[in-house]
């Protein structure tokens, strides 16, 4: 029996921690899809952060000596209408899109995380409350309901951050009350209570940890979502505004170009798919890897 | 003897999806002296239980409707606050459950969730914490409690988590712990280890012991005093001795009679005929009656009373003494 062999050992030695979070990783690590998602998502947040030092032009300065033209040695994706670099651009783009992304689902959280708490471990009133509202903001379509809020708002990037967290929100809320419902009539949460716990720690300390590993798999879904959101709403003008670049404007501006200057919607169209491909692939890979069956 | 835990006609009421409400407790009343074991006997779905969790508070107000008192060390429970309630739980009164593989919370190593539990009822540092964690480890004779302290539950087996979660119990020193079916997800040669395990913390640490069970081997082996419960009334009490010596209700025989025995060899197992009646549509007289070899016209419209048969055994029986039956 185990007992015989613990005893033998001795007892100061340590061994390594096999935390649920470090055996996930195990188990993504072996998913290479989640693994190229993962490493694309790295290097996309690499290239926005240090955006000015990769970027070989300045993505708004304009050259009227050099519109529309071809990819060459010297402007590797070609140029714009107005002559500007369309690498740069994209560039400096990936800041406009992860941002949105990753801002407008903290947002999301923020506001859906404790709402779907609170409905899903007080029940009653308050939980028929939230619910109620969740599902008239869920009636709605997502890009409608963003677009109405973004312009509601007023064109700016940061105003469409608001307008998608806060049509996101309902899903977390969704999400978080499900769960938590499920994980509130385990044992350990009985046994929580039992050992003279108030309810906010173990809303807190014992319910929430275990939803977070379905919170992360949302998150990472809901961030491509929020990418293509961003990118609509830019592409209506009603996100990252002129001059600043944004994959979702360049397409709007590259429309009127397609047949004789193409390769100005196709790499924002390629970078929208890629960055959006990267967050489903790495979210689906999660999934799986934090799969409860899986344990 | 001084009583650690009174409870005085404790009925547990649950409202069923058409308002109708299911007395599912049955004024159930006994008391536990200090460091003594009750065991509290019954098939599934008599209320064991709910009468546990009555006692610890822990039922949804907002479902169950309790009646009766439920006295902890002179406290009237009943009519303490739930923040009073809360400083008592885990504290001065403690609770084993069931499931040792789902009573730890998989997110939080063992260790944490010990010190969780002292920390919650006594001002010490982390430190002090930990060491007073490990000490319970060690207590329940956990193999490397320092290793073993930073394990998440799913390294440890069902009998081990069972000894944590007793570690857990007894960590801030309860007058009273309640012990729901705390060997019964586990296989018999670690359901003796365990079960010497609360004999051997018991005599040490005088608290008393609430050992709920359907199992009346389990009762023979620990507890010194008996409480047989059928369809949410208690229908038998004595002591270990005296039960198992004479038992005054038909259910108690039948209960005995379903015990196999290495000696004697059946073709098949004893079983009490029939099953646990309806709690919505309890038979008119004594609720065992259907099933009972002996019931008459009169058991079967008269509920019979609670009964002393001889000192310190009551029973449930309006045909007790049984030996009468069968001179």
């Amino acid at each position: 029996m185990m007992a015989g062999v613990a005893l033998s050992s001795p007892a100061t030695v340590a061994e390594p921690v096999d935390s649920p979070s470090r055996r996930a990783w195990r188990r993504l690590k072996k998913r290479r899809g989640a693994m190229f998602g993962l490493i694309v998502i790295v290097a996309l947040i690499a290239l926005a952060i240090c955006a000015d030092l990769v970027s070989p032009h300045d993505p708004i300065k304009q050259s009227y000596s050099a519109v529309r033209k071809a990819p060459s040695l010297q402007h590797w994706f070609g140029t714009d209408e107005l002559g500007r670099d369309v690498l740069a651009r994209i560039i400096f783009g990936t800041r406009a899109s992860l941002s949105a992304g990753i801002i407008s689902v903290g947002i999301a959280m923020l506001l859906g995380v404790p709402l779907g708490l609170i409905a899903g471990y007080c029940g009653g009133f308050i939980d028929a409350l939230i619910s109620r509202f969740t599902d008239a903001m869920l009636a709605c379509p997502f890009l409608i309901l963003a677009i109405a809020l973004a312009a509601f708002l007023g064109p700016s990037l940061g105003n469409a951050m608001i307008a998608i967290g806060v049509t996101a929100m309902p899903v977390f809320i969704r999400l978080t009350r499900g769960q938590v419902m499920g994980i509130a009539v385990e044992t350990y949460v009985e046994a929580a209570r039992a050992i003279g716990n108030p309810p906010w720690r173990i809303a807190v300390r014992h319910i929430l940890p275990n939803v977070l590993p379905q919170l992360l798999v949302q998150i990472t879904l809901t961030i491509a979502s929020a990418i293509i959101a961003e990118a609509s709403l830019s592409f209506l003008g009603l996100g990252q505004q002129p001059p600043a670049p944004s994959w979702g404007s360049m397409l709007n501006s590259a429309q009127r170009f397609l047949t004789n200057a193409p390769w100005m919607a196709v790499w924002p169209g390629l970078s929208i798919f890629i960055s959006v491909l990267a967050f489903n692939l790495l979210g689906d890979g999660l999934r799986d890897a934090l799969d409860p069956k899986n344990r | 003897m001084s009583s650690v835990l009174e409870v005085d006609e404790l009925s547990v009421s649950f409202a069923g999806e058409d308002g109708r409400m299911t007395t599912v407790v049955d004024k159930v009343s006994f008391k536990i002296g200090t460091g003594r074991t009750l065991g509290i006997v019954g098939e599934s779905g008599c209320g064991k239980s709910v009468t546990s969790l009555a006692i610890m508070g822990l039922l949804d107000p907002a479902s169950a409707s309790v009646s009766g008192t439920v006295t902890f060390e002179g406290i009237d429970l009943r009519r303490e606050s739930e923040s009073r309630l809360r400083d008592l739980r885990g504290d001065r009164m403690a609770m084993i459950f069931q499931e040792p593989m789902t009573s730890l919370n998989p997110s939080h190593t063992v260790g944490a969730q010990i010190v969780e539990a002292i920390q919650r009822h006594r001002a010490l540092s982390r430190k002090d914490a930990e060491a007073r964690a490990l000490e319970a480890l060690r207590q329940v004779s956990i193999p490397s409690p320092e290793t073993r302290f930073h394990d998440y539950p799913h390294r440890l087996s069902g009998g081990m988590r069972q000894r944590v979660m007793i570690a857990m119990a007894l960590s801030c020193d309860p007058k009273l712990v309640i012990a729901d079916e705390p060997t019964t997800a586990l296989d018999v040669t670690i359901q003796a280890q365990i079960l010497d395990l609360l004999r051997r913390l018991r005599d040490d640490t005088g608290a008393a012991i609430m050992l709920i069970t359907h199992d009346l081997g389990v009762v023979a082996e620990v507890c010194e005093d008996v409480l047989v419960m059928y369809a949410g009334e208690v229908v038998e009490r004595a002591s270990v001795g005296t039960l198992f010596r004479a038992p005054q209700h038909p259910y108690t025989v039948g209960l005995m009679g379903a015990i196999p025995r290495m000696a004697e060899r059946k073709p098949r197992l004893a079983t009490i005929e029939g099953s646990v009646p309806n709690m919505r549509a309890l038979p008119a007289g004594c609720r065992f009656s259907p099933r009972c070899p002996f019931a008459d016209a009169q058991c079967r419209t008269m509920p019979p009373p609670i009964r002393e048969v001889e000192a310190g055994h009551t029973t449930r029986c309006w045909k007790a003494p049984l030996e009468s039956l069968v001179a």
